[in-house]
């Protein structure tokens, strides 16, 4: 056999297993990760690139640790649910690094982050100024959770007592041309009421529509594949 | 019906697949063993031995030679689990014990096979 088909073949376990693994590790998004699961992930995918294309070695070895790594993130990960001790032994706590306004100097040093690091962190928040900050907490994942002071937090509805409608994911009706069906009958509408609709915008034809959605205010939004830029833009 | 096919999709596939995938990445010893006529390579080491014991070097360029043919038969079917660098030093064993049968020298021609023999048995490992 042709040395490409065994890389191709080894490639194609170590993808599927990758994939399988990922599946069993769980949801996670990248902005979660702590550090050990970064390293994890490196570790993991340097593991499974080497079962991929180095022929020099049996495959098995490599997907017995990935295996292994697998099983014992979700040991981990099992203990860490389980157990409040174990979470604060493996993980560590989340750290204030700003109480009522005030640096933690003492907290900042124990966690080797530095004034810089924080007031990056607070501008990534959209905060500029140390004084509008109440509390800054550091995650366990490194992040900088920020809450602050009532004066400068934002305005919602419910502080200036406005009703609102139910929050709602807006609904497709057309997609790629096609009517989905399924939503119209959840909003009670009709195919007819669709076509008069599109009758009333100047659409002739339903295939010119690449998306036409309605949200929870009745708002409609309406793409059509032919976009009517004007020029210099 | 509809847990069912879940729990075929979410649970038993991928189980299936990565034992699937174990047992091609152990396959060496499988395909080690013999599935045609001409390719019982530890049935030639042994005759080989034999011929190299006795000196009867005609018989043993006949064992050779069928043994670098169940070598070829066997060698691809072995690629996918086995080290690339196994296959290779049995590749190297076989081209030395060539020039050593046809020189005639028989304590360099079985040291040669019994590297080769030992080679063989640790494709597996």
């Amino acid at each position: 056999m042709n040395e490409t088909w065994v890389v191709v073949v080894r490639s194609l376990i170590a993808f599927f297993s990758l994939h399988i693994f990922a599946r069993v590790l769980g949801k996670q998004s990248i902005g979660q990760l702590t550090f050990f699961d970064y390293v994890l992930g490196i570790t993991v995918g340097s593991i499974a690139a080497t079962l991929s294309v180095d022929l020099s070695s049996r495959a098995w070895p490599h997907w017995v640790g990935l295996f292994t790594w697998t099983v014992v993130v979700v040991i981990m990960e099992f203990l860490t649910i389980h157990s409040k001790h174990f979470t604060k032994y493996v993980l560590g706590e989340p750290c204030l690094l700003i109480m009522d306004g005030q640096i933690m100097e003492q907290t900042m040093k124990k966690n080797r982050y530095s004034l810089s690091d924080l007031l990056a962190q607070l501008r990534d928040k959209d905060v500029f100024d140390l004084n509008q900050v109440a509390f800054a907490i550091l995650e366990t994942n490194g992040k900088l959770s920020v809450l602050l002071k009532p004066e400068y937090q934002t305005t919602t509805c419910q502080d200036m007592k406005i009703k609102t409608s139910p929050a709602q994911i807006p609904r497709k009706l057309i997609f790629c041309g096609m009517i989905l069906e399924e939503n119209l009958i959840a909003l009670n509408l009709s195919k007819e009421w669709l076509f008069t609709y599109l009758k009333n915008q100047r659409i002739k034809d339903i295939q010119d529509v690449f998306l036409l959605s309605v949200d929870s205010e009745g708002a409609f939004y309406c793409d059509l594949y032919q976009d009517h830029l004007q020029k210099g833009m | 019906m509809q847990k069912l096919r879940q729990a075929f999709l979410f649970y038993l596939l991928p189980i299936l697949v990565l034992i699937f995938f174990a047992l091609i990445m152990n396959s060496t010893s499988f395909f080690q063993k013999s599935f045609r006529n001409d390719d019982h390579f530890s049935t030639y080491v042994v005759e080989l031995e034999e011929m190299i014991q006795i000196q009867d070097w005609e018989a043993a360029q006949s064992s050779l030679s069928k043994m670098h043919t169940a070598w070829k038969q066997i060698s691809p079917r072995l690629q996918l689990a086995a080290e690339k660098d196994k296959l290779e030093e049995l590749d190297e064993n076989l081209a030395r014990l060539s020039a050593l049968v046809s020189c005639q020298d028989q304590s360099s021609a079985l040291s040669e096979l019994y590297a080769a023999a030992n080679n063989w048995r640790n494709i597996s490992r």
